[in-house]
């Protein structure tokens, strides 16, 4: 057998894994239940959450994700190894643990001052955006960077050599540049936050109507053995979830500077 | 006027040494080396892209060393030149203009002119990825010239086009830089290019400036070996100086088995005394062939031997020239017209002589 076909062989296997995963849920799938669970106050408030947190915490993450990516694509500077490193830290450690160090921190002087004269991230929902955004960032700064990295710093000196500041060469040129980039990391950084589970149930907790977004309503659905309400949950979170993918893969179709 | 004083910059282990270069208003001035010569870091160092370990830029009398780089006022078209891929043609061009606020609505008239003279005109909104090489050259230097710099840095700009489109684009930079009072600096590795467009040409290999002239000068008297071979002249002869005469000087040539006589301050560079080594060198155009059967009154610089190799070069012939009882091979390039005329083939007796003049000493 060629090299071509065992590589398709493989592709289509990898598919076929995640398509049985996907419609053995359909053994437990009661039609009827469907409509009721998806238009259920508690399903509706769930999505609502999951989707209002994850923009938010995408939105902040790829604000923040621009000038971090920025120095770590074009400028030398110390530490910037170190730097680099630490974006990875949500996939080092397990998003449990990640929630655990963010819990512990807000049990530090410094935390429980935030939480006393700011704002409550502990067991609410600004927890969840909280968990989303430290679990999103890494992801965000490195899709974002990739994408600058793509743009030769070339085009900046040549805008600088025809008047532009630096802010002005980079706000003209590199950043309309990179912007499928951007919306690439935005996208991808929402649909993480969407499926964030373990930081945000560490920190935020599972409070009905509160803090549950739609994974920890799947996780509280399996919890009682409603196993037909989890098949429902868990089909709306492919959907949007494969919805948001195939967005991702329209973008990158069409090229970064088309 | 752009002046450089002894500067010095480095880019890993690769260094730029004391480069000192004076390029006059209103002039095109060349840079010309191999690849590697360092001549793209020497122009980032005039923007200011690098960091200088010595030395002083000045503009116009004015010192901008450490000027930030929109400050410097000096154009530069790199050799991908850079165009926006996100922005038209027309935007390309005014994106000078908008970033100095330039509102004179003659400056958006000689722009407009400007696009006009090259044939952009109709190109305005067209995106940057419809254009073919030749008007992708033509707009990097619209955009350069219309931002208002009278100053413009060349990085190779036309090395990834073909010969003639090449020319054409001389041509056009000649037309502008005059038209357009522009002084420019330019870098290539292409000597015909220095030559065509250079009002004073600068030889730089390894770092270091080997020759700084007049573009005739520099192509008649090369300063040192490495500057010839760099230029292709293989006819490059180790000798000794016999005679240091008035008006000439005469140089053994034992691997010639000829004795050169150089006239006094045609080709001859610095002073020599007899009896030192020295180094002769002519262009294979310089040498002229004569036919053995005919007579012939010249006396001095004569050689006489094998004709070995006739090689085709285009619209010329490289002949290979083995002077009789020496293993030395003097390369000769005749033009095609006159290879027919002499009725050479390979194999054939033939004297040939250096004129005096052209032989330069390295």
């Amino acid at each position: 057998m060629s090299l071509r076909r065992v590589s398709i062989l493989f592709a289509f296997s990898t598919f076929a894994l995640f398509a049985v995963l996907v419609l053995s849920l359909l053994y437990f799938y009661r039609g009827g239940l469907f409509l009721e669970t998806l238009l259920s106050e508690r399903t509706l408030f769930s999505i609502r959450l999951s989707v209002f947190s994850a923009t938010i915490a995408a939105v902040l993450a790829t604000a923040l994700a621009v000038p971090s990516a920025y120095a770590l694509s074009r400028c030398d500077f110390p530490g910037k190894g170190a730097v680099d490193t630490i974006l990875e830290l949500p996939m080092i450690v397990s998003p449990a643990a990640l929630g655990a160090m963010l819990l512990i921190f807000f049990n530090n002087p410094l935390g429980n001052w935030i939480q006393t004269r700011g704002v409550q991230f502990v067991f609410d929902s600004n927890g969840i955006i909280l968990a989303q955004f430290v679990t999103t960032l890494g992801v965000a700064t490195r899709l974002t960077k990739a994408a600058m990295d793509e743009i030769p710093s070339r085009y900046e000196d040549v805008a600088r050599t025809l008047g532009a500041s630096p802010a002005a060469a980079f706000f003209n040129v590199t950043l309309p540049l990179s912007r499928r980039g951007l919306v690439a990391a935005f996208i991808l950084s929402w649909a993480k936050a969407m499926g964030e589970f373990g930081a945000t149930i560490t920190l935020a907790g599972t409070m009905a109507m509160k803090t549950e977004t739609l994974p920890i309503a799947i996780f509280m659905k399996l919890s009682t053995a409603d196993i037909d309400g989890t098949v429902v949950l868990i089909l709306i979170m492919t959907a949007i979830g494969i919805g948001t993918l195939y967005a991702v893969r329209l973008i990158g179709r069409k090229g970064l500077h088309a | 006027m752009l002046e450089l004083r002894n500067l010095a910059a480095k880019a890993g282990t690769f260094a730029l040494n004391d480069i000192s270069l004076t390029v006059a208003e209103g002039s095109c001035h060349v840079i010309v080396g191999p690849t590697g010569s360092g001549k793209t870091l020497l122009l980032e160092s005039i923007l200011g892209l690098r960091r200088l370990s010595d030395g002083a830029i000045l503009l116009g009398g004015r010192e901008i060393t450490n000027q930030p780089l929109e400050k410097r006022n000096i154009s530069y078209v790199p050799q991908d030149l850079a165009l926006f891929p996100h922005l038209t043609v027309e935007d390309n061009i005014l994106y000078g203009l908008r970033m100095k606020r330039i509102k004179d609505p003659e400056h958006a008239r000689m722009v407009e002119m400007l696009m006009e003279t090259v044939g952009i005109r109709e190109l305005a909104r067209r995106s940057i990825g419809n254009l073919s090489g030749g008007e992708r050259q033509r707009v990097a230097l619209v955009r350069a010239i219309a931002a208002g710099n009278k100053h413009l840095l060349l990085d190779e700009p036309f090395s990834a086009l073909h010969h003639g489109l090449r020319r054409e684009l001389w041509y056009l930079l000649k037309d502008l830089q005059k038209s357009c009072a522009l002084t420019v600096l330019m870098v290539t590795h292409d000597m015909e290019e220095a030559f065509f467009l250079g009002d004073r040409v600068t030889v730089m290999i390894d770092g270091a400036i080997r020759q700084t002239g007049a573009a005739r000068d520099v192509y008649e008297k090369p300063a040192d070996t490495a500057v010839a071979r760099f230029f292709g002249i293989g006819n490059i002869f180790a000798g000794r100086v016999r005679v240091l005469s008035k008006s000439a000087l005469h140089v053994t040539c034992d691997s010639l088995g000829a004795e050169l006589t150089i006239p006094m301050g045609t080709a001859l560079h610095r002073p020599t005394e007899p009896g030192t080594r020295c180094t002769v060198g002519i262009r294979a155009e310089n040498v002229m062939v004569l036919k053995t059967d005919r007579p012939s009154y010249v006396q001095e610089n004569l050689l006489t031997g094998i004709l070995t190799e006739i090689l085709l070069k285009g619209a010329s012939h490289t002949l290979l020239f083995r002077p009789a009882g020496s293993a030395t091979v003097v390369e000769i390039e005749v033009p095609d017209y006159a290879l027919k005329k002499l009725e050479l083939t390979k194999g054939n007796g033939i004297s040939i002589f250096f004129k005096g003049e052209s032989l330069f000493l390295l």
